[in-house]
């Protein structure tokens, strides 16, 4: 018998004070005598059955001290799995479980809440509308029985997104669903990761089913939008009590700043809105839908009446530019310059057009020419991206991973060492520093309008030099196909726009535009 | 081919399964075709060449690889009434059990195949594959002949329930060596014609009409693309996601874009940031990724960081478990990790570079003495756990760091040769000594576990070996002999040898080294001094080993095979062994 003592955890046994452990038959005895409990541990391995078959046969103690100076054994996995389930978290079901679900979602709102005012401006009796609102829903929802029908709206954040749009529509925001899209994207809004934000032990209670539908994995779609809009409005009946109609000039006059087109448009869309939706519905979100799935219903949603007839107030004023008066208004080469993307300076880029990239890489709607491929970034772009990457993504995956206490002590060093090896900053491989000085919004607009004004001057000043041709029918003909050409690239590249701001596909949007055309054409003079 | 490096715990993606088993399953089936191809067309040669020789000397200026086979048709001719007669017999064997392989063959085969691609260890079998060629011909044809009958002895319905339940991962893996192809193979210069081109396509093509039966429209016309290397565009991306991909999802594919993106366009800056970023990501698989970090810190002027780094993946990916082909399904088990039986790849990497670093770039000599010393330590301790025990390149790694150690050993007795007494000189000779027959064990040990592809040019090791003895051994004996001005010579050459050695390794001989050699050798192996040192030969990247003597303590390049996909092939020209034509010139 080897006398050799090993250092290890206090014994404790009877007060006992050694910290010194031997073997004695293959159970860890301290120095005066007690016997460890439950660390006795042979290596199963292969080699033991071929040692077997050999007639010789060894078993082995493994011991070694972890980094707190317990014993730490090579538990085989069956072993590891007992002891993690004594630890395993009590979770909740039934009745008790959609009550803290509900309780999780308010929690969730508060936060959501709290930034839109701190960070948005929005007013502060927004806070008192939404808590009216979620009032009613709590009032409404009848999470004490068990069945669920299938047009039931289910818990989910997509909820609390609804009751914000709800609210924003009572106090006449201008602020529309391509915005909440855009604030979720920046991972700044409360959303991706929610389950994060709520108490640890409610989040430990909460069954796995709920936590995943907390989480907001998926960029939230025009589609699943207005089907949990609808479903929250027939559930609850909110629209009897509050203000339903939308703030069309907002949404018309954000279209236009989005599309960097002359304000007169403004005009033009006001008042071919008020032609197309003739209905006194049609600003309105509809009370009790039809609830189908067949998936036009974002169709029914007022937002998309006004993108729509938006789109068809600028196909209709540039075909119809010219016939009646001599000169047009909007030349070919001003649509060109339109058609071309103006450069901004990425350096400076606002928050706002950041945002808005980030909704476009999650968009994957568009496969072909617009959604934005991280091969053609430059260095600048890359750069701005991997710092958003630092601020914003890696925080909040590392959150879920370390807070939940996923990682084991060893584990938990074990990263910690190959940070230290491969810090973030590396002092040979440097890249070079932005100093960032971001615009604000306005400025941003102005540079925009001012840039699209060069790319004019310039085209003009180009075709002066070549306007000396004399002009035949046949010329005529083949100057109508050119225009007709460039309308219908330019709805093109703001339809492809507007539904990464939307994040609806363009097949869909496309087919909306059809239907409403043919909508248009009962329209009673 | 670029799947995402994540975790891939949470769900199997069945396509991309099936996508990936037919894939392989072809190539595997195109490579096994060509070479059978080759070596059919190689005997023919062989045939050609003799007619045309008979009586006559072999013209010097045949190509090497043909000398050689002419040395190897005599044996060929003496076994061939006995291969004959064995085929035969095989094949009136196979056709009676072809009924049952159309089924079952898809199995059995994968089995053996799997067996030597997992985990490369499997001895060649050259009696199946000698006879290869023969049978294949033969049952190229009957397979169309009994396809008929094969539909008709189970029903489709049955069948596909069969290739459900069994599915073999390994199936899914291509293989990447051919253990019979091994050193017999000569330089590929020939042409493959149109007709045996098509040939061999046309066979493939009927070998893989099997297992397409029962695979989907879409599977089968991806299959249809890749003979003309193309692949299906996937919108949706159902390879990579099972499901919509979500925000997460997403930011991790533009990470990984942007880091093979930059690694592509030597971004190296860029590049580090990002993997710097995605190491910290709990979802990213570091095993997956960590060629390109390797890649990346080797730019940076502080090799240290990369050998920490591999050292760190070393001791936190142990190859204490036994790979499971039965739970690890979608994972190839060769570059990511470690198994039991398996050396992991950031291992070797790791031993690699790290004799490399120590033995050429540190300069400290006391540093260079302890950090050597802590990396034999280090080895001596593995050979004695199971997966390095019985592999073969780690024990040539050792042996190469006790040669490296005399190679020091010696050459700094040079250096400071005059202010040492000849009591040092026994000393030092002992120690090299001790550390030459450390070498000459230690290449025993890994010449009895050489498997696979690993090769190396033992010859040239020893010859260099007796070099580095010599450097200790007749230093006194000159000292005795000669003249101070030949002396003086000497130590001038010397010391420019010695100078080279930290650029080129090994030091070739010098005029004043030879002389000596011969004065002591006895006549018959002076020849062997004129032998031109083999560095000439064509180094492909299978044959790292043999390029790591070359540039022994050359600054290292990445191994080819350390970039993904850039595996060690089959066909690669292996060292062979050039003694016998090396003789041969030098007589003429």
């Amino acid at each position: 018998m080897s006398s050799t003592y090993i250092r290890g955890p206090v014994c404790g046994f009877d007060n006992c004070p050694s910290r010194l452990w031997r073997i004695i038959a293959g159970r860890r005895t301290c120095q005066y005598g007690h016997v460890m409990e439950g660390d006795i541990e042979f290596n199963n391995d292969d080699d033991a059955a071929i040692q077997q078959s050999q007639g010789v046969i060894t078993k082995r103690l493994n011991l070694t001290t972890s980094q707190t100076g317990s014993f730490q054994t090579n538990l085989s996995l069956s072993q590891q799995n007992l002891l993690n389930s004594k630890q395993s978290k009590k979770l909740m079901k039934g009745q008790k479980a959609t009550l803290l679900m509900i309780k999780c979602l308010q929690f969730i709102l508060k936060r959501q809440v709290d930034y839109l005012i701190q960070r948005r401006k929005f007013p502060t009796q927004f806070e008192k509308i939404v808590k009216f609102i979620w009032l009613s829903f709590i009032s409404k929802h009848n999470y004490h029985t068990r069945k669920m029908d299938r047009n039931d709206l289910s818990l989910n954040i997509n909820i609390t997104i609804s009751v914000i749009y709800m609210a924003i529509l009572q106090l006449g925001l201008p602020v529309y669903f391509c915005d909440l899209i855009n604030w979720i994207a920046s991972l700044d809004f409360p959303f991706y990761k929610a389950s994060n934000i709520i108490p640890i032990k409610w989040n430990e209670n909460l069954p796995n089913f709920y936590l995943l539908s907390l989480n907001g994995n998926n960029l939230l779609s025009l589609k699943t939008f207005t089907d949990t809009l609808f479903r929250f409005n027939s559930l609850t009946h909110i629209t009897k009590f509050i203000n339903t109609e939308i703030n069309i000039s907002g949404l018309v006059f954000k279209l236009i700043t989005l599309t960097t087109l002359p304000l007169e448009f403004y005009f033009y869309t006001r008042h071919l809105v008020k032609i197309f939706c003739y209905k006194e519905d049609d600003y309105v979100i509809p009370i009790h839908s039809i609830i189908n799935r067949a998936g036009s219903q974002h169709a029914l949603l007022p937002e998309t009446y006004i993108v729509l007839s938006f789109i068809l107030t600028i196909r209709y004023i540039f075909l119809y530019d010219g016939m009646f008066t001599s000169t047009q208004i909007y030349s070919n080469e001003w649509m060109n310059a339109l058609l071309q993307t103006p450069n901004l300076n990425e350096e400076d880029l606002s928050e706002f057009t950041i945002n808005r990239k980030l909704t476009k890489l999650l968009n994957n709607n568009n496969h072909n020419n617009n959604s934005s491929n991280p091969m053609d970034w430059t260095e600048k772009e890359t750069i701005n991206y991997l710092n958003w990457m630092e601020e914003k993504f890696m925080p909040l995956e590392k959150q879920n991973h370390e807070d939940l206490g996923k990682l084991s002590m060893d584990e938990r060093i074990i990263y910690r060492k190959l940070n230290d090896i491969i810090p973030l900053k590396s002092t040979e491989l440097q890249l070079p520093q932005l100093d960032r000085h971001p615009l604000t919004f306005i400025e941003e607009l102005q540079e925009k309008y001012l840039k699209l004004l060069d790319l004019i001057d310039n085209s003009q000043t180009t075709e002066n030099n070549t306007n000396s041709t004399i002009t035949t029918e046949k010329d005529g003909e083949k100057e109508f196909n050119e225009r007709l050409n460039l309308i219908c690239k330019l709805e093109n590249k703001i339809l492809s726009d507007l539904s990464n701001e939307f994040n609806v596909p363009i097949k869909r949007l496309k087919s909306d535009l059809s239907r409403f055309e043919k909508r248009i054409s009962y329209i009673p003079h | 081919m670029f799947e995402l490096p994540l975790r891939s715990t949470t769900y199997v993606n069945k396509h991309r399964m099936r996508e990936r088993q037919l894939r392989y399953r072809y190539i595997n089936e195109h490579t096994k075709q060509y070479t059978a191809y080759e070596r059919r067309s190689n005997r023919e040669d062989l045939k050609r060449l003799k007619r045309r020789n008979v009586g006559y000397m072999t013209p010097p200026e045949t190509s090497h690889g043909e000398e050689e086979l002419s040395s190897d048709s005599e044996d060929e001719d003496d076994m061939k009434n006995d291969r004959r007669k064995e085929s035969r017999r095989r094949h009136n064997k196979k056709r009676k059990s072809l009924r049952w392989t159309s089924l079952y063959r898809q199995d059995t085969e994968e089995l053996e195949e799997g067996g030597n691609n997992a985990f490369g260890s499997t001895t060649p079998d050259p009696d199946t594959n000698q006879t290869d060629e023969e049978s294949d011909r033969e049952t190229a044809d009957d397979n169309n002949d009994l396809e008929g009958e094969d539909g008709n002895f189970i029903s489709g319905k049955d069948e596909r329930k069969f290739f459900t339940i069994h599915h073999k991962p390994q199936q899914t893996y291509e293989v990447w060596f051919d253990p019979t192809t091994k050193l017999r193979t000569p330089l590929n210069k020939k042409i493959i014609n149109f007709k045996d081109w098509s040939r061999v396509q046309n066979k493939t093509r009927s070998n893989m009409k099997e297992p397409l039966a029962q695979a989907s429209h879409s599977l089968r016309a991806s299959q249809k693309l890749i003979p003309h290397g193309l692949y299906l565009y996937d919108e949706n991306n159902t390879s990579t996601y099972h499901k919509k991909p979500t925000i997460q999802d997403k930011h991790m594919e533009t990470m990984i874009t942007l880091l093979r993106h930059h690694i592509s366009e030597c971004n190296w800056a860029m590049s580090y940031r990002i993997f710097a970023l995605l190491i910290r990501l709990p979802r990213i698989d570091i095993k997956s990724i960590w060629q390109y970090g390797v890649k990346i810190l080797n730019q940076n002027k502080n090799p240290v960081q990369c050998l920490q780094f591999l050292e760190w993946m070393h001791s936190v990916f142990s190859s204490r478990k036994s790979f499971r082909l039965a739970t690890t399904l979608q994972i190839d088990p060769v570059f990511r990790g470690a198994s039991r039986t398996h050396t992991a790849q950031f291992t070797l990497t790791w031993l690699w570079d790290s004799l490399i670093y120590y033995s050429s770039k540190v300069t400290d000599e006391e540093e260079q003495d302890n950090k050597l010393e802590q990396l034999i330590e280090k080895l001596n301790e593995m050979i004695l756990t199971p997966p390095f025990m019985e592999d073969g390149e780690i024990w040539f790694i050792l042996a190469m760091c006790h040669m490296s150690r005399a190679d020091h050993l010696s050459i700094r007795y040079l250096k400071q040769r005059e202010s040492q007494g000849s009591h040092m000189r026994a000393i030092v000779y002992d120690k090299v000594i001790k550390e030459i027959t450390q070498v000459i064990k230690y290449l025993k040990e890994s010449k009895d576990r050489q498997f696979g592809d690993f090769v190396f040019p033992e010859d040239y090791i020893m010859r260099n070996l007796t070099q580095i003895e010599l450097r200790v051994q007749e230093e006194e004996e000159e000292e005795e002999e000669d003249d101070d001005d030949d002396d003086e010579e000497e130590e001038s050459e010397e010391t420019e040898t010695s100078a080279d050695d930290k650029s080129r390794s090994f030091p070739l001989p010098t005029t004043t080294q030879e002389e000596q050699y011969e004065k002591l050798q006895p006549p018959q192996e002076t020849r062997q001094e004129h032998m031109p040192f083999p560095q000439s030969h064509d180094v492909s990247s299978s044959s790292f080993q043999v390029e790591e003597e070359n540039s022994f303590l050359q600054a290292l390049d990445m191994p080819d095979y350390l970039e993904e996909g850039n595996l060690p092939q089959d066909n690669a020209n292996y060292y062979t062994n050039r003694d016998s034509d090396d003789m041969e010139y030098s007589s003429d």
